[in-house]
């Protein structure tokens, strides 16, 4: 009963939206813009694994046992006008999985004053995605381009968020008319110190699902959290925003930008997580990497993105040269798209590693291969948008030996995806 | 109480002083001359959207109507539309956002500041700018939305077509600057100009400008394919 009762508040709002004939212009009223989309999906898996999601081992968000059509996804993403520089921003993301739990995925205050020179400052103080993501640029944090995000942003989207303060100064191309614009942004933040788990224990993921702020991600049944293994003080789950060791993080990122050319960032993040701190089953990893991002107008109004990403996650105690569980970890992805009035054409392609440097028995983290995704995408009216999108991920998962599975699977999804969206 | 008039009469009358008045008026403007100015690069090719105007050696007589000086710089699909705008100084422009979403318009050009929210469902008024000069505007919500209130202090003024041309009606005679200024410009402070003498013959006169300095490339409309801005 209990179930059922949360299921029908969950599903109230979107049903409200849904139904609700009032014109998305209506919401706006200058003090409140809400964005908000249904996404109704028709899904076919094939993959031998079952889906992590469901504490297996396969990467796909869906499964064998999931296909057919479902709500994949509802979010409302809220702008509220508090002051004629200060905005409230909170995003609201449901997922028809897990303990399809209604969560925040952001919630923060942004500050922007107006202008008096070339030089433009914002503030951003809450819960909110570091600007990493070249893909996901819509609102409710979407890509525009595909239904599922990179190797890298499905990473960004499962374990990584700035609980903290953001400084961002721009100089804006006003004062010369330049069209080269430069960013510098920084911040320092709390409560992502178990970041680098899911990474670490199930490897790299390819879908479109983001973990909200009290998220909860099921691990699968490793070895090394079995009751009295080396790590039996982790429960048999991440919940990625919490702080565990009282230290705060950091993260530098900048951007330069030629007009509506080409956007380049460097991105360096480190959590300084204490990789021997532990609270409550949940692990701080001492988690960094670094990040390039580049967006360039190709010719034939061919669009690129490319991001890459290389950095170092490790956790527990020290047991030899390295901590109990040590591993580096690299992607990369090239996507091409090509937009043709309401209609979009996009192809990426996704490599990923991540290679241990300890060597605790048991405990075999390398995960390595490949994606290729293809998406159509049209929108069909202001409102609706229909999207197709083929995935298939090839991976060499050492550690599937200890579940006797094969270490390497192939993964497909084939999905058809209608997103109802109100508001802009 | 005097008489009243016949309607002929009155009619005749007001007749007579109308062509009194039309006359009268022709004769000042059978002295106006036009210019027709040509702006190309250096590369020969036209150069459109440069704002030209006319600057005069001495100070032009009061106009004979005066007309409200009012001008519109719309917001049309995250855009400022026109792209650039000229207007006479004390014109009173209108921001009337006819996008579906809330604009905040800033601009830090001395003299000429000033900060406007559009937000929708709220009444905007115009800004009437009273100072010669550039007006960069900026959106403090929309980071890339760009463009250009040319405030000048002179009724002459027009801005060159795709052809690179255009013509500057009903010009005293007298002696004038011709100024052309281009958002192409790499410093957009800077303008180019030229001396030019309105004879008193009613006439076209032809001005042609070639920009000797390299422009920047000319606005390209926003790429379809990629986003440029976070939502």
């Amino acid at each position: 009963m209990d179930g059922l009762l949360k299921r029908s508040i969950l599903w109230l709002v979107p049903g409200f939206l849904w139904l609700n004939p009032l014109n998305a212009a209506e919401y706006e009223a200058g003090r409140h813009t809400f964005v908000s989309a249904v996404d109704f999906s028709l899904v076919y898996a094939s993959s031998p694994l079952e889906s992590w999601l469901k504490g297996g081992v396969g990467k796909l968000r869906f499964d064998e046992n999931d296909n057919g059509l479902k709500l994949s996804r509802f979010f409302l993403d809220y702008t509220g006008r508090l002051t004629d520089t200060l905005n409230a921003r909170l995003m609201v993301d449901v997922n028809d999985d897990l303990k399809s739990q209604v969560d925040f995925t952001e919630a923060y205050l942004d500050f922007r004053p107006i202008p008096k020179s070339a030089y433009r400052t914002r503030w951003r103080i809450g819960a909110f995605y570091p600007r990493i993501s070249l893909e996901n640029v819509g609102p409710g944090w979407s890509t525009p381009y595909t239904l599922s995000s990179s190797a890298i942003n499905t990473w960004v989207a499962e374990e990584l968020r700035t609980v903290g303060v953001e400084f961002s100064v721009t100089r804006s191309p006003q004062a010369s008319a330049s069209l080269h614009q430069f960013t510098f942004e920084g911040a320092v933040f709390f409560a992502n110190d178990p970041a680098g788990s899911l990474l670490a224990w199930k490897g790299w993921s390819v879908h479109d699902r983001q973990t909200g702020l009290r998220g909860r991600l099921p691990l699968p049944p490793l070895p090394v959290i079995e009751p009295g293994e080396e790590a039996a003080a982790q429960a048999p789950w991440v919940e990625p925003f919490h702080e565990i060791d009282n230290r705060p993080g950091y993260y530098v990122n900048t951007e330069w930008r030629y007009g509506t050319r080409s956007r380049l960032r460097f991105f360096h993040y480190d959590n300084r997580g204490d990789p021997e701190a532990l609270s409550d089953g949940q692990y701080a990893w001492a988690t960094s990497f670094d990040q390039i991002g580049w967006q360039i107008m190709l010719p034939g109004d061919v669009g690129l993105i490319t991001q890459w990403m290389q950095g170092e996650t490790a956790m527990g105690p020290v047991t030899g040269s390295t901590h109990l569980v040590d591993t580096t970890f690299e992607s990369t992805f090239v996507l091409l798209t090509r937009k043709f009035g309401s209609r979009r054409i996009s192809l990426r392609y996704d490599d990923f590693e991540l290679y241990e440097l300890d060597s605790t028995d048991d405990d075999n983290n390398d995960d390595y291969g490949h994606a290729w995704t293809v998406a159509y995408l049209h929108q069909i009216s202001p409102r609706l948008r229909i999207g197709a999108e083929y995935m298939e991920i090839n991976t060499h998962h050492c550690g599937w030996e200890y579940y006797d599975l094969p270490t390497q699977a192939r993964e497909r999804v084939t999905q058809l995806t209608l997103r109802w969206q109100f508001g802009t | 109480m005097a008489p009243s008039e016949h309607p002929v009469i009155a009619a005749c009358r007001q007749l007579f002083a109308l062509a009194i008045l039309q006359v009268a008026s022709n004769i000042v403007l059978a002295a106006e001359g036009t210019l027709s100015v040509k702006v190309v690069d250096r590369a020969e090719q036209p150069v459109a959207d440069a704002a030209v105007f006319l600057i005069p050696k001495t100070s032009l007589p009061e106009r004979l109507i005066s007309d409200p000086l009012v001008a519109v710089m719309d917001q049309i699909d995250l855009e400022y539309v026109p792209h650039i705008l000229v207007v006479q100084t004390n014109t009173e422009v209108g921001f009337p956002n006819s996008d579906d979403v809330n604009h905040h318009v800033y601009s830090f050009s001395n003299p000429n500041q000033f900060e406007l929210p559009l937000y929708k469902g709220k009444l905007h008024p115009p800004v009437r700018f009273e100072s010669a000069g550039l007006v960069i505007l900026g959106c403090n919500i929309h980071d890339h939305m760009l463009g250009y209130i040319l405030v000048v202090d002179t009724p002459y003024f027009g801005k060159t077509d795709d052809d690179g041309g255009v013509f500057i009606p009903g010009v005293l005679p007298g002696n004038y600057d011709v100024v052309v200024w281009s958002s192409r410009f790499r410093d957009v402070s800077k303008t180019v100009r030229q001396v030019v003498s309105v004879s008193d013959e009613t006439s076209v006169q032809d001005i042609a400008f070639k920009l000797s300095d390299k422009l920047r490339h000319p606005r390209e409309t926003r790429s379809s394919s990629l986003q440029w801005t976070d939502y």
